[in-house]
């Protein structure tokens, strides 16, 4: 049965979670850097350190093809 | 030797001899410094070793792997628009600036996910040729490669200029002495004796990588006192406001309204993500591996090592900003800003004065106390060099940078030129091709050479003006033929063209106006868009027209779409097992 969970979604879920990394923490910037619970501002924080880590994360997700000469994955 | 041990180990390897290479290089550096050789002769030095490091490499024989491809691929991807933009972007519009890091990066991983992998199912030699096989027409591979004439001249006219300003900014002279620095480099690695030996790019990557990493944790490490450059911004930000309060600065450094704003940030990403996924060098550089998983390998290698190398670069734009303002307001700034060192002039710009004198500055504009921090707007292209000297930075250390500005400039630029070349002589028989290649890409070179000399535009706003060139006249065109059965041909051709003109057509109005000459005030301004995110109407438009115009007009055989579906079945029956 086919769902949106499966492996053939998986490239649209990766395209999908893309979008949050990236644009999600963009639009928060401003009220994160607002946020006085931490010294620092959060929202710059997170832009310029954990949406480039979000984004390996991403790309280690997206499914890996086969390797026609190894067979690997 | 490296080539007998296993792999886990070469690459460490790699890495480490590059280390040490570096660390020796800036204790003899040093060691010059304290026989009384300055500034420029330091730099000289450096450059030098590089030429030398050059040709060493060139008689190295590693062997070629995804590896070794990605890590070339993030450096040119980087490009000397990465390097002097992150920087110089964060420095002049502060948190809105990170967008140029998030785009390149976010460009790479969406070209993992949607272009390069499936590109290379097909053994297409260049982009132009593959869409020419897909869809079946020759006037489809015509326009593209117009289309990548135009925009492989701009980018590596970016990377001109950015050797143009590191002549002028490290090595103290001559801007052309940068031109022609980074022509000859250009001209040597394009060589068809360079070209036979594939270790060469490599190496000189690994090299660029190694150094920048050395130059920016030292630098961080040295001012803050934290290992890790990425955990240096709180401090970091807390100087920088804590000077703009005392100094009564209008604009906040951390506040993401006060730059490009939300929706303008949102916009730069788009363009330079969906440019940095289509652009062809890069696509080329991946796909060589020859099979999808060996390019998805080498995509992954360079993100990790784009986003080790890009994450460094904006604390260093803050280091600058913070010294910046705490030596202004300390008081020494009234000092440097009325010598007015060349060192400053480079960051900053007094009322938009130019070269004017700083007593001329003075009595025009009645600054008898000095100046305030809000008369100064800041010059992003002249940052990354200008830190160094504001951090106090000793002589090595602008020669480090001007080695690691120097080789991503020579990397990227030979990797967009080979990548023109090859797409315009792909049909010649491989050693004729490899001769053609050579006279193609200097062509190229001397046409960039030109445009930088001639104009005198920026490093930061020709790369991009290329990135939005690139995202509105090629993703739309090329993710819709990789993906969907109904691209046709002139919708193909509808979607180039038309995003092409709109950007091109934006950028000059907003840049020049009507009567092509800047700051006249009839420059065009819609939706307030600066012209550095003009591919975000081009977008638009090249989606729609592709969608429309493939919709009413004849549609290519669908046996073209076949091994597509076949790999995609093979790999969705995989997965489940």
């Amino acid at each position: 049965m086919r769902t949106y969970l499966g492996p053939d979604f998986a490239r649209l879920r990766a395209i999908i979670g893309l979008l949050i990394v990236i644009i999600v923490p963009i639009v928060c910037a401003e009220p994160l850097n607002a946020w006085s619970f931490f010294a620092f501002p959060l929202g710059s924080f997170c832009v310029a350190v954990l949406v480039p880590l979000g984004i390996i994360l991403v790309a280690m997700a997206v499914p890996r093809s086969f390797d026609e000469e190894t067979f690997d994955r | 030797m490296s080539q007998k041990l296993p792999f886990t180990m070469r690459v460490p390897m790699q890495f480490g001899i590059a280390l040490v290479a570096i660390m020796v290089l800036c204790l003899i550096a040093s060691g010059l410094s304290q026989l009384g050789i300055g500034s420029p002769g330091i730099v000289i030095f450096f450059v030098i070793c590089l030429f030398g490091l050059a040709l060493l490499s060139a008689r190295m024989n590693l062997p070629p792997s995804p590896v070794s491809s990605g890590v070339v691929a993030s450096i040119e991807a980087l490009s000397a628009f990465g390097l002097f933009g992150i920087v110089g972007a964060v420095y002049a519009y502060g948190h809105d600036g990170l967008a140029v890091l998030v785009g390149l990066v976010g460009g790479l991983c969406l070209s993992l996910i949607v272009v390069a992998p499936r590109f290379s199912m097909i053994a297409s030699r260049s982009l132009p040729d593959f869409l020419c096989l897909r869809l079946t027409s020759e006037a489809v591979r015509f326009v593209m490669l117009a289309i990548m004439a135009v925009t492989t001249v701009l980018f590596l006219a970016a990377q001109i200029a950015a050797a143009s300003l590191i002549a002028s900014q490290g090595l103290g002279m001559a801007s052309v002495v940068g031109v022609l620095i980074g022509v000859f480099g250009v001209l040597f690695l394009t060589s068809p004796a360079w070209q036979q030996r594939t270790s060469g790019a490599t190496v000189l990557a690994i090299f660029a990588t190694v150094g920048g990493l050395f130059a920016t944790y030292w630098l961080i490490s040295t001012k803050t006192g934290i290992i890790l450059p990425q955990l240096g911004y709180g401090g970091l930000y807390r100087d920088v406001s804590a000077a703009e309060m005392q100094l009564g600065s209008v604009q906040s450094f951390a506040d993401p309204t006060a730059g490009l704003g939300t929706l303008g940030t949102l916009a730069l990403v788009a363009c330079l993500a969906l440019g940095a996924a289509v652009m062809p060098h890069s696509i080329m550089r991946v796909s060589t591996s020859g099979s999808p998983a060996k390019t998805e390998q080498a995509l992954r290698v360079a993100i990790v090592f784009l986003v080790l190398l890009a994450t460094t670069l904006p604390s260093i734009a803050v280091l600058g900003r913070a010294e910046f303002l705490k030596q202004f307001a300390s008081g020494e700034g009234s000092l440097f800003l009325r010598d007015l060192q060349s060192s400053v002039r480079a960051i900053v710009d007094v009322c938009g004065t130019g070269s004017a004198s700083a007593r001329e500055v003075c009595s025009t504009n009645g600054f008898e106390s000095g100046f305030s921090v809000n008369a100064l707007t800041a010059k992003p292209e002249g940052v990354f060099f200008g830190i160094a000297s504001l951090a106090n930075a000793p002589d090595w250390m602008l020669g480090l940078l001007s080695m690691v500005g120097l080789l991503v400039v020579i990397l990227a630029s030979t990797g967009a030129s080979i990548a023109l070349a090859s797409a315009f002589n792909s049909r010649l028989p491989k050693t004729e091709a490899r001769r053609r290649c050579w006279l193609t890409s200097a062509g190229v070179v001397f046409v960039a050479a030109t445009l930088v000399v001639a104009t005198g535009v920026d490093v930061i706003n020709l790369g991009a003006w290329t990135y939005s060139l690139v995202a509105a006249s090629l993703f739309c065109p090329v993710v819709l033929s990789l993906w969907w059965n109904g691209m046709s041909a002139k919708g193909a051709l509808a979607g180039m063209i038309g995003g092409f003109l709109v950007t091109a057509t934006y950028i000059a109005g907003s840049q020049w106006g009507g009567d092509f000459a800047s700051g006249t005030g009839d420059e065009w301004s819609w939706l307030g868009v600066p012209s550095m995110m003009a591919g975000v109407f081009g977008i638009i438009v090249s989606f729609i027209l592709s969608l429309v115009v493939s919709a009413f007009t004849e549609k290519p055989a669908t046996d073209r779409m076949t091994i597509f579906q076949e790999t995609d079945k093979t790999r969705f029956i995989a997965n489940l097992e």
